[in-house]
């Protein structure tokens, strides 16, 4: 109620996805142009592998160029919103969020503490040269692999659960098949 | 029996089942439904197969590991994403697609655009930016299975000197003949032994990669980072905004493939879409631990000077199965490879004879007689004319290649997945986004314009049109939607 009288323009479930598709595109969109008119944006990131061409080495460590990596951080986490407000809009029902909303928006501040972890971890692996590992990888590309990669199945599991319940219910199968059953009788006369 | 033959036998024993296949399906495909849609009769396994042996192209099995062994594990974005890529396009597609492919009869992706939108016009583009994607998509796929072929063939025991030309058309003997007998119901079968192929395949040669060094990805890893850090760090030497634009166009991307999201309208049962979600993940997931192993183990082979140097990045996977795995192993991998290619390739196939038999002869209202014989002559025109681009355009069908995922991101993303959850999404605002994804995407890769931070074009592509197409329609009167439509969207 409160949250309706101070955002009267997002009363309702509606409005709201309307607003946060609006500003989460935009703020995809105006993060990469920002980017591309980064003052002196021509540094090299990759070079050809003096020893091993095609092969490439990095060139340029992002920590060390503040404003490009807060450009970058911000990206990263306006990318994972863009995702979430299209995973809620594609799963409401009817006007409503439904119990499955809070399943995805779990997963995925679950999945952006994840993103966070290896962001930090990488500040830390760019300014040491002794590493740690985890499963075989560097404790940020560990992050990446076995966390980022696989963090998505939690939301799919709520998506898997919650289907029969909320996603696709019984009802729905029933109206489905008479919208169904009214389309062919009007073919047919 | 010698490697060489081993490969052979395995990729001819994987075209003829293709063959089998085809005249199988042949006594299944009566109509032109049957042909486009497979009768909306595919089990779980089946269209989850189907869906993720589609997204992973050839490029999983070659292109992928190269660019490991180019850049590291900057690619790797491309794979991992993949699980949020999913949820967010089952989320979005697979029931209402699935509704409204069913409620009105739609048999592509144009239709069911045309009946969400009303809009005649809004089918033509979305026919047209398919058919501009597939031709080149297809020729990429048709060039990438002849090389692979011509690589096996040319050998003195077998076929030496063999042209890129004799392999084009043996490569596209076996394509055409199982897409026009069976359509799309031989495609799915097809997919489903590929993807199985594709699965057990990668799954074994990352067993072979971590048997490969003593110590295991750990030694692996250690060598590359003795090499360059960066490389084996989350970035790999891309750096992290390239990486990120790869995350975001292929992400996203992936409810705008029109290859793949055809197949959500093919399931049996709408309920169906609960249990292909998680099946098309874990396939996708093995899939990809091919594109992952063979890219990093080649690396640190050749920088630890246990591999000579490679010449060609894109010869990363087939200089690892060469040398270090099982011969066995190397032919399945090989029939894999070719699994990977067709499946996407019958995929394309599909969706483009669709566009040019069933959707613009509806926009412009004119009449096909049997749609079905039309269906599979416009099969083997369009595959004759990939093939003749895929030999004899130069720069074209690079040109047209880059027309791929991204331009099919940027324009189909907005104007399909969210059109269909959105109930303000306005005709206008879907022909503009279309359109202006078209320009970008040609655009940046006809003039040559370099993007700093090596960004993907496609994602810039898609940045921009999804806010074309978000603002158009918030600014814009609402247009009417029809009465049934307006209840799918809300379900």
């Amino acid at each position: 109620m409160a949250f309706a009288e101070y955002f009267p323009f997002m009363a309702t479930t509606t409005k709201r996805i309307d607003y946060l598709l609006l500003g989460s595109s935009w703020l995809v969109l105006l993060v990469f142009l920002g980017i591309l008119f980064i003052p002196d944006n021509s540094t090299p990131m990759l070079k050809l592998h003096p020893d091993y061409p095609p092969m490439t080495q990095s060139v340029h460590q992002i920590t060390q160029d503040s404003t490009v990596y807060t450009f970058a951080i911000v990206l990263a986490f306006a990318i994972i919103s863009l995702m979430g407000v299209l995973s809620l809009m594609g799963n409401r029902k009817h006007g409503q969020w439904g119990k499955i909303s809070y399943w995805l928006v779990g997963g995925l501040a679950i999945y952006a503490f994840a993103w966070g972890v290896m962001l930090w971890t990488h500040y830390d692996y760019q300014n040491t040269s002794e590493h740690s590992f985890f499963g075989g990888f560097p404790i940020p590309t560990a992050w990446m692999l076995y966390a980022i990669w696989f963090l998505p199945i939690l939301p799919m599991a709520a998506y898997f659960v919650l289907f029969k319940s909320w996603i696709w219910r019984d009802e729905d199968e029933k109206r489905f098949q008479t919208l169904v059953q009214q389309a062919k009788d009007a073919e047919h006369g | 029996m010698d490697r060489d033959t081993i490969i052979i036998l395995s990729v001819g024993i994987y075209l003829l089942v293709c063959v089998l296949v085809g005249i199988w399906a042949l006594k299944r495909t009566n109509s032109s439904h049957d042909f486009f849609m497979a009768g909306r009769n595919l089990g779980v396994m089946l269209t989850a197969f189907a869906v993720f042996s589609s997204t992973l192209s050839g490029f999983g099995f070659v292109g992928g590991p190269g660019l490991v062994y180019r850049m590291g594990m900057s690619s790797v974005w491309m794979v991992v994403v993949a699980g949020m890529g999913y949820l967010v396009s089952y989320s979005l597609l697979a029931k209402r697609i699935r509704i409204l492919g069913e409620l009105r009869d739609s048999v592509s992706l144009p239709d069911v655009a045309a009946v969400r939108y009303k809009s005649n016009g809004v089918r033509i583009w979305v026919a047209v930016a398919i058919l501009l994607g597939v031709l080149g998509y297809l020729a990429t796929q048709i060039k990438a299975m002849a090389v692979v072929l011509q690589n096996i063939l040319d050998k003195p025991q077998f076929w030496s000197g063999v042209s890129l030309e004799w392999c084009v058309f043996i490569s596209c003997a076996v394509l055409v003949f199982y897409t026009v007998t069976g359509g799309i119901i031989a495609s799915v079968y097809t997919d489903l032994i590929q993807g199985a192929v594709m699965v057990i395949a990668a799954a074994l040669i990352f067993i072979t990669v971590i048997l490969t060094f003593e110590g295991g990805l750990g030694e692996m890893n250690q060598y590359l980072i003795q090499d360059d850090a960066e490389a084996i760090g989350p970035w790999g030497t891309l750096g992290m905004i390239g990486c990120l634009s790869w995350f975001f166009v292929f992400g996203l991307g992936s409810a705008g493939q029109p290859h793949v999201i055809t197949k959500l309208m093919m399931n049996r049962k709408v309920g169906d879409a609960r249990s292909i979600l998680p099946v098309t993940f874990m396939g996708y997931m093995f899939s990809a631990l091919l594109w992952i192993g063979i890219g990093l183990a080649m690396r640190a082979l050749v920088v630890s000077g246990q591999h000579a140097p490679l010449t060609d990045a894109d010869a990363a996977a087939p200089a690892f199965l060469q040398t270090y795995a099982h011969p066995l192993l190397a032919g399945v991998v090989f029939a894999g490879l070719f699994a990977a290619i067709m499946s996407t390739a019958d995929g394309f196939l599909n969706i483009g004879t669709a566009a040019v038999v069933h959707d613009l002869p509806k926009a412009f209202g004119w009449k096909v007689g049997n749609e079905l014989n039309a269906a599979r002559i416009t099969t083997v025109v369009i595959s004759l004319l990939a093939a003749l681009i895929a030999l004899y355009s130069g720069d074209l069908v690079a040109i047209l290649g880059a027309f791929g995922w991204g331009t099919f991101a940027a324009a189909l993303v907005p104007v399909v997945a969210i059109g269909l959850n959105w109930k303000r999404a306005t005709p206008t605002a879907a022909i503009v986004a279309i359109v202006s994804s078209l320009l970008i995407n040609f655009g940046l890769k006809t003039f040559g314009i370099a993007i700093p931070f090596n960004i993907d074009p496609g994602a810039i592509a898609l940045a921009f049109s999804l806010c074309a197409f978000v603002t158009i329609s918030f600014l814009s009167k609402p247009s009417p939607i029809d009465p049934d439509v307006e209840e799918v969207m809300g379900m």
